[in-house]
């Protein structure tokens, strides 16, 4: 009998082992049109990522533009006011000079350089141009001043003066035209403001004084009366002029922006805080997982837009180890239908079958033992604060990061009583690309030279967004994280 | 040959898709037809496979043979789908066996593959799986208690049972083999 039955399997297996028969075209048609919308959703995700990253940047320069923007607006906004009051003054200067015809000739001659003064003047930020253009004349009052080293209150001046004159020049001109009474105006002139006078006789008529000495004043921020004018003089007494130049070389420093690149090397000690609705979920976890020293380089550029304040940006590759302990794992049925072995960790989960043996059935159980590596980009954004003048610097700093996890990968031991085998998974489900943390850190700069710096940067970062989605827990990641690197400043 | 076209499906290459479907889908769907109970079934089977094969064709080790590597994932989705479905197939329980001493070897071979493969399909699911991983794919009975979840006596069960039925079955073909 025993014969017989094998004669018949052999005879099943040798009619039917190499059976062939051809599929309908349904069956390629239906393959292949669940093929294209299946490359149609992975070609759609994998763009979602570049998207995202693109988004970021967008904001990131965004802001870097604003605060670029912002800084301009605030430096410049002190200077369009005085302009304009100086504006203000200028037309009451006017009516004294309503009638000083004496340099009709002059000013016509003056009228065609000035415009291009006047239009100039809309914009504060050039008023260096129209210092060039509005001729030698009034830099040779300033050269009496004994100040001329301070070149930055000396330009705010002679932009003064030579707004003053051409608004005057224009407006003598057109009162001119209309029509004055010489005598009347000579006399208002010169009673109006002594200064006229002196003015007048040093051949500068189209420089208003009054208006000057206002403007000074606002430049200076010193008292009006506390500007005396010496006639004797071209328009300033030594005292006086060292006296605003000294204040004003305190007061207007221009601080030009920076920026700084910074190269870490970084030691991390990782944790995570683990929320879940499933008991006993966290506590069988942590007592499996033992986070392994991480680490992770950073290249990261600071705009230095303040003296004391910085905009740091860059990326960050990092890399977490975490070891997993010694667990029996149970067979299950995984999305698709099939049954595998189920893999929890606190980064997501893996469904796998081992290579020796038949296929694992529902409940079937294994032991296994793992490792366990999270790589991420993280691009953060941080606001810093520079403490410290010399050498030495405190750079303490807060901010937001952005982070892409770009591999969770599992190496999984698993044996029985006779195999072996090392398993390995390379993207494991229920891990999030992106999620958002919270960084902040204490940078402490040492300076090398000029250019080049030292920096121990401890850092603190805080997950507020999970690395995990449909797990069996939520997983927030927290580390501290000792730097050290070498920045430049460019 | 076939390291190419591999190599063009791992880049997901849609003329090495079809090339390497053309190539495999009439040998595994020969495969699918033992298990399925019908060849609407089996091409369901022969669909589901060839997903799976393009999906974890990157994973596959030049270490073995490639088609039976596919032909494993054809088993493999079959046995799913026998899993799934499991509560739906009755089982018999056939009391009379019927002897098999007297069988003659040379019926069998008289049949072509298209009938017995019809008597397999006629099988109930539970037998049929039994039966072919026994037969065709070397399966021991504790590997197809593993992997139909059921315990070895009922596998080697299975399988006498489904030899019963299938000498049943070939009863009247024999018979018509005497009298040609």
């Amino acid at each position: 009998m025993s014969k017989d039955v094998h004669n018949m399997d052999e005879v099943f297996r040798n009619a039917m082992e190499e059976q062939q028969e051809a599929p309908s075209a349904f069956v390629k048609e239906n393959l292949f049109a669940q093929l294209d919308k299946r490359d149609a959703v992975s070609y759609k995700k994998r763009f979602i990522d570049w998207r995202r990253a693109a988004i970021l940047l967008l904001f990131l320069l965004l802001g870097f533009v604003l605060y670029e923007s912002l800084i301009k607006t605030a430096g410049t906004g002190d200077k369009k006011n005085i302009t304009n009051e100086n504006s203000e003054t200028r037309g009451k200067a006017q009516g004294t000079r309503r009638n000083d015809d004496k340099n009709n000739d002059k000013d016509k001659n003056m009228i065609t350089r000035e415009k291009a003064s006047v239009e100039n003047n809309n914009t504060a930020t050039k008023r260096e141009n129209i210092t060039d253009q509005s001729g030698s004349k009034d830099n040779d009052q300033f050269k009496t001043s004994d100040n001329s080293s301070d070149k930055i209150v000396n330009n705010d001046l002679r932009t003064i003066a030579s707004k003053n004159r051409s608004n005057q020049s224009i407006t003598s001109k057109e009162n001119n035209l209309k029509t004055t009474d010489p005598f009347t105006a000579g006399k208002t002139g010169n009673e109006t403001n002594p200064l006229m006078a002196e003015t007048a006789a040093n051949k500068k008529k189209d420089f208003h004084p009054q208006a000057t000495k206002m403007d000074i004043a606002k430049i200076t921020n010193l008292p009006l009366a506390d500007l005396k004018l010496n006639k004797t003089s071209n328009l300033f007494n030594a005292q006086l002029a060292n006296s605003i130049f000294n204040k004003n070389s305190k007061r207007i420093h221009h601080f030009k922006p920076y920026w700084l690149l910074t190269a870490l090397a970084t030691y991390d000690q990782v944790n995570y805080k683990l929320d879940s609705d499933v008991p006993n979920a966290i506590t069988s976890i942590r007592h499996q997982e033992d986070h392994e020293p991480s680490f992770s380089a950073s290249i990261l550029a600071t705009r230095q837009f303040k003296e004391k304040w910085g905009l740091q940006t860059g990326l960050i590759y990092s890399n977490v180890n975490i070891g997993i302990s010694q667990q029996k794992l149970v067979a299950l049925q995984d999305p698709s239908g099939d049954i595998a072995y189920k893999y929890i960790t606190s980064s997501g989960y893996t469904y796998f079958k081992p290579g020796f043996g038949p296929p694992p059935a529902f409940g079937d159980v294994i032991t296994a033992e793992s490792k366990h590596r999270i790589h991420s980009v993280n691009v953060p954004l941080m606001l810093k604060y520079t403490i410290g003048k010399n050498k030495l610097l405190f750079v303490p700093g807060a901010g937001i990061e952005a982070g892409f996890i770009t591999g969770s990968k599992l190496e999984i031991e698993i044996e029985d009583t006779s195999n072996k085998e090392t398993v390995f998974i390379n993207k494991l489900s229920g891990t999030k690309s992106f999620y958002w943390s919270f960084v902040a850190d204490a940078e402490i700069r040492y300076g090398i030279n000029q250019k080049m710096a030292l920096s121990l940067r401890p850092v603190f970062r805080y997950a507020i967004s999970p690395i995990t989605e449909n797990n069996v827990v939520e997983t927030f990641p927290y580390s501290f994280g000792a730097s050290l690197g070498l920045t430049y400043k460019f | 040959m076939e390291q190419l076209l591999i190599k063009g499906c791992i880049a997901g290459d849609r003329t090495d898709q079809t090339r390497l479907y053309d190539l495999f889908a009439p040998r595994m769907l020969g495969v699918c037809m033992r298990y399925a109970k019908s060849r609407e079934e089996a091409e369901e089977i022969l669909l589901e496979g060839f997903l799976k094969v393009f999906t974890y064709i990157k994973n596959f080790k030049a270490t073995g043979s490639f088609e039976g590597w596919m032909r494993k994932i054809m088993v493999n989705c079959a046995l799913h789908r026998y899993r799934s479905k499991s509560h739906l197939h009755p089982v018999l329980h056939l009391e009379n066996e019927s002897p098999l001493a007297t069988e003659e070897p040379d019926i069998f071979s008289k049949l072509d593959a298209k009938e017995l493969t019809l008597l397999v399909q006629s099988l109930p699911a539970g037998y049929r799986m039994v039966f072919n991983l026994y037969i065709f794919e070397g399966y021991k009975h504790r590997e197809i208690a593993e992997a139909l979840g059921i315990s070895e006596g009922t596998s080697k069960s299975n399988l006498s049972d489904a030899r019963a039925i299938l000498q049943k079955a070939l009863a009247p073909k024999k018979n018509l083999a005497h009298v040609k």
